[in-house]
């Protein structure tokens, strides 16, 4: 995103800044017709960001209305925050919340460091062959289904057949229902997506690494620095602002808990801790037919993501990186 | 000077011992699910339900497959998945790539405006009732377009591919239009056969989008006769498990099927997935980094 932010910045140096607004509007006709064609290119995709897009952004409205289906977004009637007030008057609102924040953190704090500590160490393997082979192996999980992943847990960890149940009945010293315990859905949902996305998430760090002029290595070689330092003071820091937007993407989608593979895993036993924003307005609106109440819900949670990333690329900012936008 | 590059230190080696095998361990932690099912599926049922075994099997039974590919709604499942992955795989690439080469042009106007659209989208989005009504609004339950349509492009992809577009030397483009050539031609001509491993990759984890979907068909198919293979793949597991499912999807399996043959769908399920990976993977270094180290 750096590098389309300096070509902006070159076009906009280099653009008739100092031409009248009238030359400049005959030259943006003469522009538009001469790039006819590229405009016409870009319809398809224009459409679909505009309709399905847009158009749900649109489309919150909903949240505002007992929206309807027979008189649609144009003949229901508005109510205001009634949605809202009602939401956050509901026990469950605090509910979600927690079950919201918990997987969260628990994502940020298990899963987050991961993928970086694997890339520093990936990146340590000098054999070519066996880092290719390394990490054909490590990418391969992320391209599973979370309904193969929710099926392969479920038989692994089954009560009655499952490959592991023994053995962490045996760790835990009693007999132990992994999937229907709530204890053990936090642990559940992240260590499914440690074992999904790990490998994959090693993918951009690595892709910064490859970027890393090699000379530093040798000249730090030559000043003695040993290979931790080598780490510290040069991989480190090159892979800095990758991680720094990969943490404000993490902290905007923060409440975006995977929502098909917690649909994925929920039972009747552990609704009371898995259930998270985007399961609730499915819930409520597409089971139950409050739509409204469910686009409210839906619309509080896209708030928040937005002020979530837009807080954290502030931070960002203050602290001397460059944040995402 | 000389021998410290050719001498390893003995810390520097013993931690690349560890490091190999810690990775290794890695790989294996990765790898052993898949080992266990595979195994599971081959084995006759007495020794999946005793767990008699855990990555190889110890006897071969290989009636789970004999079993499922007399099933009917599995083989119309997969057909489905299969039309369902290629036609929006196609549909995807076309859209993503061609917005993304007009999104590249500098001499586009209102080009800042349009990517600042695109970018905000990934920050904000209207969320599933609204997308939902949509949808439906424009007539699509129950058709495969539902599945296509609103997820046609994804702006994290259409970024990462115009990037690469934006890294082609501009003097290539510049001699087509010399030549005489208008904006489309070159994009085929010119602009495409460049970015191959690109559009590989790309071409991979839209497919995979496709094939790996299930939320979509839950929200907008009713029709049995319709779903993909995820969809059918998740009535087997609840059924097999005890749980909840939709009978009508897997009516032909007449009883509650056997654990292992749960674990011969799942294999069947991600076998495709298993096909094209080797051959894409080699891209992923090219396709996917080329993108992002400028992205």
């Amino acid at each position: 995103m750096d590098v389309s932010r300096v070509e902006e910045k070159r076009i906009r140096g280099s653009g008739s800044a100092k031409t009248t607004r009238k030359a400049g509007k005959a030259k943006a006709l003469e522009r538009l017709k001469r790039d006819k064609l590229l405009y016409i290119m870009l319809i398809p995709g224009f459409l679909y960001f505009l309709i399905f897009k847009y158009g749900p952004m649109l489309g919150l409205i909903t949240a505002f209305q007992d929206y309807n289906p027979i008189s649609g977004w144009f003949g229901s009637e508005f109510v205001g925050f009634k949605h809202f007030n009602r939401f956050f008057a509901d026990p469950k609102f605090f509910q979600l919340f927690r079950n919201t924040l918990i997987l969260a953190f628990c994502n940020i704090i298990f899963y987050f460091p991961l993928p970086i500590i694997l890339a520093l160490l990936i990146n340590e393997v000098k054999n070519g062959k066996y880092k290719n082979v390394i990490q054909s192996v490590l990418y391969l999980p992320h391209f599973v289904s979370w309904v193969v992943v929710a099926g392969i847990c479920m038989t692994m960890f089954s009560a009655e057949s499952g490959a592991l149940t023994g053995a962490v009945s045996r760790l835990f010293g009693r007999e132990v229902r992994v999937l229907s315990e709530p204890a053990f859905f936090p642990a559940l949902i992240t260590g499914q997506i440690i074992w999904k996305e790990c490998g994959w998430g090693t993918i951009i760090f690595l892709a910064a690494l490859t970027g890393v002029d090699t000379q530093l290595y040798e000249a730090a070689r030559v000043d003695g620095a040993n290979r931790w330092r080598q780490t510290w003071h040069i991989t480190l820091p090159a892979i800095k602002p990758t991680i720094i937007t990969m943490l404000i993407l993490r902290m905007g989608s923060f409440l975006n808990t995977g929502f098909e593979q917690i649909f994925l895993m929920l039972n009747s036993m552990n609704r009371e801790v898995g259930e998270v924003f985007d399961t609730y307005v499915y819930q409520t609106a597409m089971t139950n037919g409050r739509i409204s109440y469910g686009s409210a819900v839906g619309m509080f949670k896209s708030v928040i993501c937005l002020l979530l990333v837009m807080f954290s690329n502030k931070i960002a900012e203050k602290a001397g990186e460059e944040g995402i936008y | 000077m000389r021998s410290k590059k050719v001498k390893k230190s003995v810390g520097s080696r013993v931690f690349d011992i560890f490091n190999i095998l810690f990775l290794s361990g890695m790989a294996f932690i990765c790898m052993s699910p898949f080992l266990y099912v595979v195994s599971a599926s081959v084995s006759p049922l007495g020794d999946v339900l005793s767990r008699s075994f855990f990555i190889y099997p110890k006897h071969i039974d290989l009636s789970p497959y004999r079993y499922l590919f007399s099933s009917n709604t599995l083989l119309r499942a997969t057909g489905n998945s299969l039309v369902i992955t290629l036609v929006g795989t196609v549909l995807s690439m076309t859209v993503t790539v061609t917005t993304a080469y007009v999104l590249s042009k500098p001499q586009l106007l209102g080009r800042k405006v349009l990517n600042g659209l695109v970018v905000f989208t990934m920050l904000f989005s209207g969320g599933m009732i609204p997308s939902y009504l949509i949808t439906s609004g424009l007539h699509l339950n129950d058709t495969w377009w539902a599945l296509w349509l609103p997820h046609c492009v994804s702006a994290y992809n259409m970024i990462l591919i115009r990037t690469s577009i934006s890294a082609l030397p501009p003097e290539l483009e510049e001699a087509a239009v010399m030549d005489g050539c208008n904006y489309l031609q070159s994009f085929v001509q010119i602009v495409l056969p460049l970015i191959k491993p690109t559009l590989a990759t790309f071409s991979l984890f839209y497919a995979v989008g496709y094939w790996n979907n299930y939320f979509s068909s839950v929200l907008y198919i009713n029709d049995s006769a319709k779903y993909p293979i995820q969809i059918w793949l998740r009535n087997i597991i609840m059924l097999s498990s005890g749980g909840f499912a939709d009978t009508t999807a897997v009516s032909d399996l007449g009883y509650i099927p056997p654990q292992n043959i749960t674990y011969a769908v799942i294999v069947f399920a991600t076998i495709p997935i298993l096909c094209v990976y080797p051959f894409v993977q080699r891209y992923f270094t090219k396709g996917v980094m080329a993108g992002s180290i400028k992205g």
